[in-house]
């Protein structure tokens, strides 16, 4: 009972990467996939999804090679040092840039609906502090943070759209998979933006008390939030259609507003998902802001990872503000997928053939 | 930690000087061990000294030296000096054994009380009789002989006034450590259920007790505890609060991070399964540890009526901790920043009823939540009947004047109230000051960032949670590193039949905990069923 190893278990891992998979993105997601496959979008989720999956296994794959090391000390090992280094300080600005693009997102969007007269400056900088008090403590209290989050998060979001299920047209999904392979690929990689999130997996090895069952706690996580986003998706695009969809920008409030629960105190229960999408941002940004603290703090060999988190803070806030619009923050966050590209799918398979090829030299 | 561990080694440094100066040991000369007990009690007029003599030839002088009040004056007029002037003159034995012996021929053949010991240390007579024993000093004898004799006014066991039940035991702890050990030895009458007793506090001398069961409990909790208890250097224990605050985890919390009850089958239940007990003399709170958030709301009672009923108490008193904590910082953030989201009919009728009153929703709540606090304390120190006169001229009258004065709206009258009556539903006095302290911070963050700062302080608050440890357990722990098993004891109390094990999190020695009667029914049934179709076929 008495344990302060800093250490998560594996269930404890499946939750946490739910909770930093579920971010900012998930308001516009269904505009996303509405754009990009029409009527389609739950497949691209589908497929989006599992595409993430494979990669996130990969990933884990290569870490699990080195469970007592981060990244930034087992890419040494990989693909020489400079080079590794090199690609820590991409893969800490890459942290860096989902934390603040999180934190701009959540601030637009408290703005306009919440505090229509509070500058986004106050938002933004309350959340970030709250971020690093949890930070400062490391994983344990994260992935704690983000168990107890969990259900608060998921079981009103679920609850919250069963009265619109009259209201669903089935025929906005028709005609299904009418769509050229190019689109659905393209669909697929920008679904893969609402997955963002694994990436930790490449500097929390060394956190995680490894058992058997990490390749399904991995699944376990990628499972339920393909479950979640397709229900959300669901109900959007059912009942907006995906021409509506996709015009707005936050489909999800939108259609939250137009859902009247009976018999319920709140008029607009989109103060209701408001909430628990705070949490759900929160959860991100931690991670992100975690992760970020952690290789730098591997990086430059600090003692404790502690000391960084408020020297980040200023970081992250101003990268946050430099998109000057709510528009240009969405433009800046499809160039960032291109970054994407790379961390999910070219880094994993070269640094795993690299593995693999190493050992299968090893065994000879 | 450190801070204290830093305190505790300064004063351990002086413990060690003190160590230096022996106690003097208990002389032949009656004289001189009078002398220096006269010495050392000096001006403690309190202290009564009783000479006398026994012997045929009076030639024995014996002395009894104790407190006045402290002692029970039956025992040592009927027990001691009854049988040491008069009885012992029937069996006679020499002089010279008596000298020799004095110990062995009191406590065979004079003393008829119960409970004696020898000791040779003047400095602990002293504090024996300071305790209400009484000391019998022979002379040519460098032994004392330590009579039990402690007996004083004390209050008796009465229902414990701060954890009322409708069903369950009636009783109380009281002021008296032996009394409130007995009270939960009658509960548990197993040989492995230990009260270890220790001293605690340089002057005071307070008398600690643990308990525990020996073959049950968590050893490495055990020997935290006690080595946290033995850093503990201060004059004087004056309740269990003192205990509490000097052992505990971190200091900044609002949050007990130990139990408090006045219940002696809380405290047996919670020994049951595998926690730790503190008693303090002179305190009717027995300490719990290690605790939880969950277990702060769990009254004894859920576990005595029916599941179903005990859920849905356990339901509404988590939901009673969100109104307490977030109830009035609710009507800030939604009549201050977001009207639109209530329905269009409540949001213009509290706009009218807000009309006249000249403050902002804050300022409004806050004027109310003072006042309510104000009347609470008011109704503790003032005599009770005068108490319960307070609580209705402050509850009706100057609500009912305030919404008349336009000072506040009627809503915001309702809104105290009911977080008022909500505090009061959470069994465990201590967590609920603790969401009323919270309380306020949450009014501030909402007016200032309406529902983002009430969610910015959920966050805030469940961090600090997360951080927190009682003694090596997460705070929040059946919700955090998720055990079902654990968790069919917070929100929900699930029929007893799921409780087969001890609680996991606490990692007890003897994990079972009763033998699974039903599904053995079920299966020999079954077996039944399978021997009459064989049998059929």
């Amino acid at each position: 009972m008495i344990k302060n190893n800093d250490k998560i278990s594996e269930n404890q891992l499946s939750i946490l990467l739910f909770t930093t998979m579920l971010g900012a993105g998930v308001l516009s997601l269904p505009a996303d996939v509405a754009k990009a496959a029409g009527p389609n979008g739950l497949i691209v989720i589908l497929l989006g999804g599992l595409v993430a999956l494979v990669f996130a296994r990969v990933i884990s794959y290569v870490a699990s090679k080195f469970p007592t090391e981060t990244f930034v000390e087992y890419s040494e090992k990989i693909i020489t040092k400079p080079v590794s280094i090199l690609l820590t300080i991409f893969l800490i600005v890459y942290f860096l840039i989902f934390c603040s693009l999180n934190l701009r997102i959540f601030g637009e969007v408290a703005k306009s609906y919440l505090l229509n007269s509070t500058p986004i400056e106050v938002i933004m900088i309350t959340l970030l502090f709250a971020s690093a008090y949890i930070v400062r403590y490391g994983i344990e209290p994260i992935s704690r943070m983000s168990e107890i989050l969990f259900p608060v998060m998921v079981i009103p979001a679920i609850i919250i759209f069963l009265p619109a299920i009259t209201d669903i047209d089935l025929s906005n999904f028709l005609p299904i998979l009418r769509i050229s392979p190019l689109r659905l690929a393209k669909g697929i990689l920008q679904t893969t933006y609402s997955f963002i999130g694994f990436e930790i997996l490449y500097v929390i090895f060394p956190y995680i008390q490894l058992g058997n069952k990490l390749k399904k706690s991995i699944n376990v996580s990628f499972f339920s939030i393909i479950f979640f986003y397709l229900y959300i998706t669901f109900f959007t695009i059912g009942i907006f259609g995906y021409k509506e969809t996709s015009v707005q920008l936050w489909p999800l409030l939108t259609v939250i507003k137009s859902i009247n629960f009976p018999g319920f105190f709140i008029e607009n229960l989109e103060s209701l998902i408001m909430g628990i999408w705070t949490f759900a941002v929160f959860t991100s940004i931690s991670a992100f802001h975690y992760a970020a603290t952690l290789s730098l703090s591997k990086l430059i060999k600090a003692r404790e990872h502690s000391y960084l988190v408020i020297p980040l803070i200023p970081v992250i806030y101003f990268m946050a503000l430099i998109p000057e619009s709510i528009v240009e923050v969405y433009k800046y966050a499809s160039y960032a997928t291109y970054l994407t590209l790379f961390f999910v799918i070219v880094l994993p398979l070269l640094m795993s053939a690299i593995v693999k090829l190493r050992h299968g030299g090893e065994r000879q | 930690m450190g801070f204290f561990n830093k305190l505790f080694k300064n004063k351990n440094n002086d413990n060690g000087e003190g160590k230096d100066v022996e106690s003097p040991k208990v002389k032949e000369d009656i004289e001189e061990n009078i002398k220096y007990i006269k010495d050392m009690l000096k001006d403690s007029d309190d202290i009564i000294y009783r000479e006398f003599w026994v012997g045929e030839e009076f030639q024995h002088k014996l002395e009894l030296v104790f407190v006045d009040g402290l002692v029970d004056k039956g025992i040592i007029n009927e027990h001691v000096m009854h049988s040491l002037m008069l009885d012992s003159r029937q069996a006679r034995p020499s002089i010279d054994e008596i000298k020799k012996n004095i110990y062995e021929v009191i406590k065979k053949a004079a003393i008829t009380g119960g409970d004696i010991k020898e000791i040779d240390d003047l400095d602990k007579c002293i504090t024996s009789i300071l305790s209400g024993d009484t000391a019998l000093f022979l002379d040519g004898h460098s032994k004392v002989v330590i009579i039990s004799s402690r007996g004083w006014q004390m209050r008796s066991v009465a229902p414990p006034e701060t954890e009322m039940v409708v069903r369950g035991a009636r009783e109380g702890f009281t002021e008296t450590l032996r009394v409130n050990t007995a009270l939960v030895r009658r509960w548990i009458r197993d040989p492995k259920f230990k009260i270890k007793q220790m001293q605690i506090g340089k002057r005071s001398k307070t008398d600690i007790a643990l308990l525990y069961i020996d073959d049950i409990v968590n050893k490495d909790l055990l020997s935290l505890i006690k080595e946290r208890l033995k850093q503990i250097d201060i004059d004087g224990i004056l309740e269990s609060g003192y205990i509490e605050q000097l052992i505990e985890e971190d200091w900044h919390s609002p949050f007990p991070q130990m139990l408090n009850t006045e219940r002696p089958d809380k405290v047996a239940a919670s020994v049951l399964e595998g926690r730790i007990a503190i008693l303090i003399d002179n305190s009717p709170f027995a300490l719990i540890i290690p605790t939880t958030l969950a277990t702060l709301f769990q009254s004894p009672e859920d576990y005595f009526e029916r599941w179903m009923i005990s859920s849905l108490l356990r339901i509404l008193r988590f939901t009673a901790a969100i109104i307490a904590l977030a109830g009035p910082s609710i009507y800030i953030a939604f009549t201050s920043y977001h009207p639109g989201m209530i329905p269009t009919k409540l949001a213009l009728y509290i706009a009218s009823t807000r009309q006249g009153v000249p403050f902002p929703a804050f300022m409004e709540a806050l004027i109310m939540e003072a006042t309510f606090e104000l009347l609470r304390e008011a109704g503790i120190r003032l005599p009770v009947p005068i108490g319960q006169t307070i609580g209705i001229v402050g509850g009706l009258i100057i609500g009912q004047a305030a919404v008349m004065a336009g000072i506040v709206s009627p809503l915001m009258v309702i809104v105290v109230a009911v977080t008022a009556v909500s505090s009061f539903s959470i069994p465990s006095y201590s967590a609920a000051i603790a969401f009323r302290l919270l309380r306020f911070a949450f009014m501030l963050l909402a007016a200032v960032l309406g529902l983002y700062g009430i969610m910015l302080g959920f966050i805030l608050m469940l961090t600090h949670l997360v951080v927190l440890k009682s003694f090596g357990l997460p705070y929040l722990s059946p919700f955090v590193e998720i055990n079902l098993s654990d968790l069919a004891d917070t929100i929900i109390r699930a029929p007893l039949m799921v409780f087969k094990k001890r609680p996991p999190t606490l990692d007890t020695q003897d994990k079972k905990r009763m033998k699974d009667l039903r599904s053995e029914k079920i299966e020999s049934v079954e077996v039944d069923r399978r021997d009459s179709n064989d049998k059929k076929q």
